[in-house]
């Protein structure tokens, strides 16, 4: 009689990176949390199975280490996150952070008390549960049965936040630092939720209007830095007053020092990403940008490991002349990569067109200068506003313009963010402008980064297709 | 003796005209600047000596679509309408406006100004940042009042002195005061006057030289003390919350009132001249900064709002004997997307009939009858 398998650990050491050194000494820990985190998110052993034997093999090459401990970073995240509500319970404290935030700060509360739990529990559980696993419809559909309508298109992380909260899934944090710099949609959606559903949900707002003029670059108006570093010490004091801890200034130039070490080491993966062909899959360097952009209660041990095995795989990869596609294949770059349905990236790739880049995750050059304000606080500012992801569209366009050349792309596709009225309503304004200055393809596809129930994978399929032909069909003409 | 009916339409007339005086003006040398957003205190720019002219037009499903090579079909529909006026060419201002100033308060409403800016046209984005309980943002706020003034002044070669903002303020709260004295002849039963034509009244003062608008209203507003109602004892008095009715969308008023109800209040955040008169004492730009920033209704787009918002309409129910409660949806407008089931919600506590409808601007016979279904059985849920 054969011994049945345990999907659960065969997922962490085949997929998850739990089977390599140095994790496979936390294996058996790991799996006894992990167990419990799946029974929690109702992932059932078939479904772990099917992501074990179709659904990751199919769209990630678990055949390297750096691929496999990115989904481990992710899962590990994923399994402490839904460990939470014990820790509330036994009177930790919480604080919940939502894009888009500028994470230095939630690290420093680590760093000023190492017993905080900080979650971005929307982007950190979307960007597990449906890439790996795609199962957060039923999240979605449970957000909409209860206010949040899906005929108007919110964005997926506010339901999922709302979901996640409201089916007990994560506990009421200590509080949740909500910060809503351009965008309106997650403010209002943690108000929503607190006056829709639970009047003790605990939110602190900071808030910025966002009204940098086209081309301007906000990082040097310095009015714009000082009163946007105000409002970032009011809701820092603010948060460390509900935590019942010291501001420690200390702490967040420590933080933001390490976001810049970390923030120079992705872009050394960057440029092994410029290869020909690129090494690997572009949503791999994606998922470890999250490091950028949200913050790990699992910190950053997991993190940086992956990033390291990343780094090692491009660079034997690129010694042996091979990659995603055929040397001297078609490279694009997207805006927003829609990592959470890995299968848009394969059809690219199953067609001769390699994706290695995400245009709004890259360091621009400006983003890897140090600092000029000094103030602990003017110097986050500075370098938040100097975030792709933030600035006006005219700069938007300008960096797309600056990354096309730096990393040689031979085209451009912006999407997959129809329902974001932060991120996505200024694309084709940016697609417009950069269409006038380059003679590269562009493209925009509808879309959204975080689901896929509005779109069929054929339909895609064939869109895909057609933006491949054609992109070959111009580099032909071009040569 | 002219009517209120006659003093209506000779107002809709002057309205119509205005557009038409601003070009001849601009021909004579005089400045035009266009404001979108109720955060932008019209007060200054009329002061400044410029025309003023509101953007908010909307009503009709084409210009939205011209909007699309510009904007998301996901931002909300009298954003995109804005935007698709212009490069459809339908806008007779916008082409000449001297400056166009953007309140900044929500995403939707700077990507109108980011399109504008893509256009070439003449922006200025005002920063309007929604935490408005903040000492901090009231400050920022004022701040970027005082550069507005600036700009204006730079533009037009003119000092914009206290002296001509004590007196613009002046012009500018009597319209506010006349209007709220003619919203509140809404609370009779039934009522002399509808909510088609309250909202008109508001399009016409905002579309308006202030002083031709003073002297209508002033009229009108006599007018309708004489004036009989035409609703009958059974006309239910529905309240409408939303963003707001934009100039030219008036079918859903239409249908309230041909379904057997009367608008007789409302809380929409756009489209209406604002009730708060404007203190004329001491700094006059801080004045205007505290009635747009603090005393107005907070916006739907600032945090935190709804609690404010609904202690508002709870209020306005009672004052105006609301039988029921309706929300005024634009399509794909997110935040107002929230507010409606909390504004639900809250009406179901207190025991009114609510209902939300929706409209991307499309009045096609199919979609209108549809709309009329819906308010038809609203209505007969409130004569219950």
């Amino acid at each position: 009689m054969t011994k049945k398998k345990d999907w659960h650990r065969e997922y962490l050491v085949r997929c998850a990176g739990f089977g390599d050194p140095p994790w496979d000494k936390e294996l058996d820990e790991m799996l006894e949390k992990w167990r419990k985190a799946a029974e929690k998110l109702g992932l059932t052993e078939e479904e772990v199975k099917y992501a074990v034997t179709e659904w990751i093999p199919s769209n990630y090459d678990i055949g390297l280490e750096g691929v496999r401990k990115t989904i481990g970073v992710m899962t590990a995240e994923a399994t402490d996150m839904m460990m939470a509500t014990e820790r509330k319970a036994r009177g930790e404290k919480m604080v919940y952070g939502v894009l888009p935030a500028h994470t230095p700060f939630y690290r420093a509360f680590k760093f000023t008390d190492p017993s905080v739990n900080v979650y971005f529990v929307d982007a950190n559980f979307i960007s597990f549960v449906q890439p790996l696993f795609h199962k957060i419809a039923p999240h979605l559909d449970y957000a909409e049965e209860r206010g949040v309508r899906y005929g108007c298109r919110h964005c997926a992380l506010n339901k999922t936040r709302y979901a996640l909260l409201r089916q007990g899934l994560v506990p009421l944090p200590d509080v949740s630092w909500i910060w809503g710099f351009i965008c309106d949609q997650a403010p209002k959606s943690d108000e929503f939720i607190k006056e829709y559903w639970n009047s003790e949900y605990p939110i602190i707002f900071s808030r910025w209007s966002h009204h940098g003029r086209a081309f301007e670059k906000e990082y040097q108006n310095v009015e714009m830095v000082k009163y946007l570093a105000s409002v970032m010490r009011e809701g820092y004091e603010q948060v460390c007053k509900v935590l019942g801890i010291e501001v420690d200034e200390n702490a967040i130039v420590k933080a933001l020092e390490e976001r810049m070490d970390f923030m120079l080491k992705y872009a050394e993966l960057s440029k092994l990403m410029a290869a020909d062909p690129p090494p690997i899959a572009g949503e791999i360097p994606l998922l470890l940008a999250h490091g950028l952009w949200a913050v790990f209660n699992t910190g950053y041990v997991y993190y940086s490991d992956a990033l390291d095995a990343t780094l090692k795989d491009a660079k034997t990869k690129i010694a042996k002349g091979e990659g995603v596609v055929p040397k001297g294949s078609p490279r694009g770059m997207m805006w927003f990569m829609p990592f959470c349905n890995p299968f848009i990236l394969r059809m690219f790739e199953e067609n001769g067109v390699a994706i290695p880049f995400c245009e709004g995750l890259l360091p621009s050059k400006a983003e890897l200068e140090p600092p000029k304000f000094e103030d602990p606080f003017e110097a986050n500012a500075e370098a938040f506003l100097k975030e792709c992801m933030i600035t006006n569209w005219g700069n938007k366009a300008e960096l797309t313009l600056e990354r096309l050349e730096t990393y040689d792309i031979d085209f451009m596709i912006w999407g997959f963010e129809d329902f974001d009225r932060w991120l996505g309503s200024d694309q084709k304004l940016c697609q417009a402008y950069v269409e006038k200055k380059i003679e590269k393809p562009c493209f925009y596809i509808e879309g959204d980064i975080w689901e896929d129930r509005d779109y069929s994978e054929e339909a895609m399929r064939v869109r895909i297709e057609t933006i491949c032909e054609v992109v070959k069909a111009r580099l032909a003409a071009t040569i | 003796m002219l009517t209120f009916r006659d003093d209506l339409e000779e107002f809709a007339r002057i309205s119509r005209e205005y557009p038409g005086g601003i070009r001849r003006r601009k021909s004579e040398g005089k400045k035009v600047f266009c404001y979108y957003g109720n955060r932008v205190p019209v007060e200054i720019i009329h002061a400044s000596g410029a025309m003023p002219y509101p953007l908010f037009d909307g009503g009709d499903a084409g210009p939205s679509e011209a909007a699309l090579p510009y904007l998301l079909p996901f931002i909300n529909v009298q954003a995109l309408y804005q935007v698709g006026q212009h490069a459809s060419g339908l806008n007779p201002i916008i082409p000449i406006a001297d400056l166009i100033i953007i309140d900044c308060k929500e995403s939707d409403s700077e990507r109108v100004g980011s399109a504008f800016e893509f256009l070439e046209l003449p922006v200025w984005k005002l920063g309007v940042p929604q935490d408005w309980e903040k000492e901090i943002a009231f400050h920022y706020y004022k701040r970027q009042l005082d550069k507005l003034k600036e700009e204006l002044e730079g533009i037009t070669g003119e000092r914009l002195t206290q002296d001509k903002l004590v007196q613009s303020t002046k012009q500018y709260n009597r319209i506010g005061e006349l209007l709220c004295k003619i919203g509140e002849l809404r609370k009779e039963h039934p009522p002399v006057i509808s909510g088609e034509e309250f909202i008109k009244l508001n399009h016409y003062a905002l579309r308006s030289d202030p002083d031709a608008a003073i002297k209508y209203l002033e009229k009108i507003y006599k007018d309708l003390q004489r004036e009989k109602s035409r609703f009958t004892e059974g006309a239910q008095r529905i309240m409408v919350a939303g963003r707001g009715f934009t100039f030219g969308d008036y079918t859903p008023l239409r249908i309230i009132e041909e379904s057997g109800g009367v608008m007789v209040t409302e809380l929409l955040d756009e489209g209406i001249v604002h009730p708060e008169a404007v203190k004329v004492d001491g700094d006059q730009m801080e004045n205007i900064a505290q009635t747009y920033y603090r005393d107005m209704v907070p916006s739907c787009l600032f945090t935190p709002s709804w609690k404010e918002r609904w202690q508002r309409v709870d209020r306005l129910i009672d004052e105006y004997h609301v039988s029921g409660l309706l929300y005024y949806m634009l399509s794909f407008d997110v935040i107002y997307d929230y507010e409606y089931p909390l504004f639900s919600k809250r009406a179901d506590e207190k025991g009114v009939p609510f209902e939300m409808i929706e409209s991307s601007y499309n009045f096609s016979r199919e979609a209108t009858e549809t709309l009329r279904t819906r308010i038809e059985s609203f209505i007969k849920i409130c004569r219950r």
